[in-house]
């Protein structure tokens, strides 16, 4: 056996990376997780879960031990800005019946949105230093298929189903290298590409590129939301807000840094939205 | 000449020992957040085995193993990559230790660091070519994911050393 290694070694080195690429490349070209990919992720989904149960519960426990007077607070503030949301609420009501009643007398289809959502667990978040992906407890068993994207309870988005196995599936997030989606800004309505970069990402961070020459125009705090253009995603998906603008090293062109709305790093429960319909 | 059964039982302690990896970092490494950055211990596991086993063939294989397992269990952008990086870093760490250093720790470590600069420098290229290149950024964490490893490095130096001590009792 020795000798036929050493004689041959590096022809069954030759055959076994062979094999290993052609599996890997087929995970490239199948719509779900490849064979292999699909068993592993299905044997280890148990202890991924069982290791998050874990790790929930303490930090359940840590949390119960928070600083009670910072609690206070931030409870305060949040009743001041509900109390303030209330009005905006009350306001945006009166337009909204306004708008209902134009629409009926110019006979426009009434506006629908409507979403068929999965919800499901997290149980991994990074595997690798280079990449930005959660791991979730469903997969096609639920009818979740690759390029679905995920939000929260708030409607913000966290990411992009790249990867289905049976009963899991791996989400890139938005703030991962990979990912890219039409987005607009609430206030100027400037279209752009939200998209990660690896050095935002490292602080929690995208980018908003491809903005019209005028992009300076955006302040801080601007709400960026998915545009929807193309139909491969809904539209006014919250993404984040701009924290600040940058230029690019050509000086040419400007780019936002934004902040996600979706606090990836504390997520425990997601929403994939397996279809959708929008009426404008 | 090595008898098959010892072969296999040899490789078969190396993959339980791959295995026992796997859990550690996934369980436990994983969820670990120092610095920014997580402790990965793949790329130091292929270069050891290199060294105590050889760069080419048996090194090699193990770490082509490995990188296809680590391509299969963990996301990436391209499907292949650690299929390619691990056997490539582990050939380099088993041709430095055969040249110029014996199977020690100071060995162990150094081609552990060989392992995780070839691996960054391939991440760095991988971001370069997909558009997203960041050099600074990937040698920053790469340096940080092996400083963050590196205390659990003589942990496995000596769980390998004793699996290679337990494979080649008969040994010359």
């Amino acid at each position: 056996m020795k000798h036929f290694l050493e004689k041959h070694g590096l022809w069954v080195l030759l055959a076994i990376a062979v094999v290993a690429v052609t599996l890997a490349v087929m995970s490239v070209v199948s719509s779900t997780a490849s064979p292999l990919g699909n068993i592993v992720g299905v044997i280890t989904s148990p202890f991924r879960s069982a290791a998050q149960s874990v790790a929930d519960w303490y930090n359940e426990k840590q949390d119960y031990f928070a600083d009670n007077k910072a609690l206070r607070a931030e409870n305060e503030e949040l009743k001041r800005q509900i109390a303030e949301m209330k009005e905006d609420v009350r306001d945006a009501q009166t337009a909204l019946d306004e708008n209902a009643r134009y629409r009926e007398m110019l006979g426009l289809r009434e506006k629908h949105r409507s979403f068929d959502l999965e919800s499901a667990r997290v149980l991994n978040r990074d595997r690798s230093n280079w990449t930005s992906s959660l791991t979730l407890n469903h997969g096609t068993d639920y009818g979740i298929a690759v390029g679905d994207c995920v939000i929260t309870e708030r409607y913000e988005l966290v990411g992009v189903v790249s990867e289905a196995g049976y009963n899991w599936c791996t989400v890139l997030t938005l703030i991962d290298t990979d990912s890219s989606l039409g987005a607009k800004v609430f206030r100027t309505g400037d279209v752009g590409l939200a998209q990660g970069d690896f050095t935002l990402m490292s602080e929690g961070l995208l980018e908003l590129s491809y903005l019209p020459n005028e992009g300076s125009q955006l302040l801080p705090g601007d709400l960026v939301l998915t545009s929807g253009l193309g139909g491969y995603y809904p539209a006014d998906l919250t993404i984040g807000s701009v924290r600040e603008v940058r230029t690019d090293d050509s000086g040419a062109a400007s780019y936002a840094v934004v902040e996600p709305a979706a606090e990836l790093e504390s997520l425990s429960q997601v929403f994939v939205v397996k279809d959708f319909t929008i009426v404008d | 000449m090595v008898a098959r059964s010892e072969l296999i039982f040899r490789w078969s302690l190396y993959g339980a020992a791959g295995l026992l990896v796997c859990l550690v970092q996934g369980l436990i490494l994983q969820r670990l957040d120092l610095w920014g950055v997580m402790p990965f211990l793949y790329p130091a596991l292929a270069a050891m085995v290199a060294v105590w086993e050889g760069a080419v063939p048996c090194g090699a294989v193990y770490a082509l193993c490995l990188g296809a397992a680590c391509d299969l269990a963990l996301p990436g952008g391209i499907p292949c990559f650690y299929t390619i990086a691990f056997p490539l870093a582990a050939m380099l760490a088993g041709l430095l230790t055969r040249g110029w250093l014996s199977s020690n720790l100071l060995s162990a470590l150094a081609a552990s660091a060989l392992s995780y600069l070839v691996t960054g420098l391939l991440h760095a290229g991988a971001l370069a070519a997909t558009g997203h290149g960041a050099f600074v950024t990937a040698m920053t964490v790469t340096g940080k994911e092996f400083l963050i490893t590196l205390p659990a490095l003589p942990f496995l130096y000596l769980l390998l050393r004793f699996l290679h001590g337990k494979t080649h009792l008969y040994d010359d």
